[in-house]
């Protein structure tokens, strides 16, 4: 109960200040720290974004995806692989922010919360 | 806008920065296209793009900007209504700058297009309709626009196979879904084309000519017989090969005589 009123506010928090929320997933798992509702929503919008990317990366014969981003409305969303994961079997870092925030600079939050 | 200005226009995006690929398309319907690829892959692009945005639209989505990096390229994507403007790009953090000028060019494309039923007799409340319906002007290159002629409408895409067809109705498979970390899953491999028809086959619009006429059979004819007489005529040319007036007798060194030991 405790860990959900933490989530709550987290997220809450987030959205106030327009801020990125991030999400790692990997190995069949997503993780976030603003509550399973909102972690539901980032890894259903990975899917659509990493089949999309698969798609046309297929008819650019360009395979190896790096990041992905999208704006939905006043939402960004997207995710970049971690480097530092098992090549194998690679992490997913990604964050979704109440804004259009430029995707320079959100990329450049995502990188940065890979390397802390 | 016409067909010119469109051309230098998108011309003048395609020089600009890291950008090496520029595709604008209406649709499946491509419009422009100055990319590394052939016209097919392009054309295929835009088909794929359609249903992306289609996929989004049935979902109540507004994905009105994608950007895609890979291990080959960055690739940006802007979606305004009915229009999509691709961009190839080599830089990776020329993305918003790239985006600002695909966004402003759609923009200035769709006041072309409001101005020109403008001048075609449209009343403004009906070119402003139009505009929200998405009626675009078929453009008219200039060498038709002398023979009086006008593009054929878009051809329809038919789904070849039913299995994978498209289907609004469609939900995401659940199981592909990751959960939290509190209900670990296994992982779901993204299936390959899901929602999306496998194929796709262009068929002519209702009116096209699907039977030669008469007259361009006897002229195919003709050119047929013609070709087969030139043709016989340069076997006999290659049957008697001619030399030139000068010949060398062997390039090859003369053959040593043996010493013969006694």
């Amino acid at each position: 109960m405790s860990d959900q009123t933490e989530n709550s506010e987290a997220l809450e928090e987030a959205m106030a200040k327009q801020r990125p929320r991030f999400f790692r997933a990997g190995s069949g798992v997503a993780r976030g720290k603003t509550g399973r509702e909102d972690t539901e929503k980032f890894a259903a919008n990975l899917m659509s974004l990493q089949e999309c990317a698969l798609l046309l990366g297929e008819r650019l014969e360009m395979n190896a995806v790096a990041y992905a981003v999208s704006y939905d409305h006043d939402e960004t969303m997207g995710f970049c692989f971690d480097q530092n994961s098992d090549p194998h079997n690679p992490d997913v870092v990604g964050a979704i922010v109440n804004r259009r925030m430029p995707m320079r600079e959100f990329l450049a939050s995502v990188r940065d919360h890979i390397n802390q | 806008m016409n067909p010119q200005t469109l051309t230098s226009t998108l011309s003048s995006l395609r020089k600009a920065g890291s950008i090496f690929g520029v595709i604008f398309s209406r649709q499946s319907e491509v419009l422009f296209s100055d990319a590394p690829f052939v016209p097919d892959r392009v054309a295929d692009m835009a088909r794929v793009l359609d249903d992306i945005a289609f996929y989004f639209q049935k979902d109540n989505r507004n994905a009105d900007q994608l950007a895609f990096g890979y291990d080959g390229g960055n690739l940006l994507i802007v979606f305004d209504e009915l229009f999509r403007l691709i961009v190839l790009h080599s830089i990776q953090d020329e993305v918003d700058f790239v985006a600002k000028a695909a966004r402003a060019f759609i923009k200035d494309y769709q006041m072309s297009l409001f101005a020109q039923d403008l001048k075609n007799g449209r009343s403004i409340e009906e070119a402003q309709a139009a505009m929200l319906q998405n009626e675009v002007p078929k453009p008219i290159l200039p060498e038709q626009e002398e023979r009086g002629e006008e593009l054929r409408p878009t051809t329809q895409r038919i789904a070849l196979k039913a299995k994978k067809a498209i289907d609004p109705t469609e939900p995401i498979n659940p199981s592909m879904l990751v959960s939290h970390a509190a209900a670990p899953a296994e992982a779901a491999e993204p299936p390959s084309g899901s929602g999306y028809a496998e194929e796709h086959i262009e068929q002519p619009s209702a009116g096209e000519e699907l039977e030669p006429s008469p007259r361009t059979t006897t002229i195919s004819q003709a050119v047929e017989e013609e070709l087969e007489s030139s043709a016989v005529e340069l076997h006999r040319e290659h049957t008697a090969p001619i030399l030139a007036p000068v010949q060398p007798e062997s390039t090859l060194p003369p053959p040593r005589k043996p010493k013969i030991k006694r």
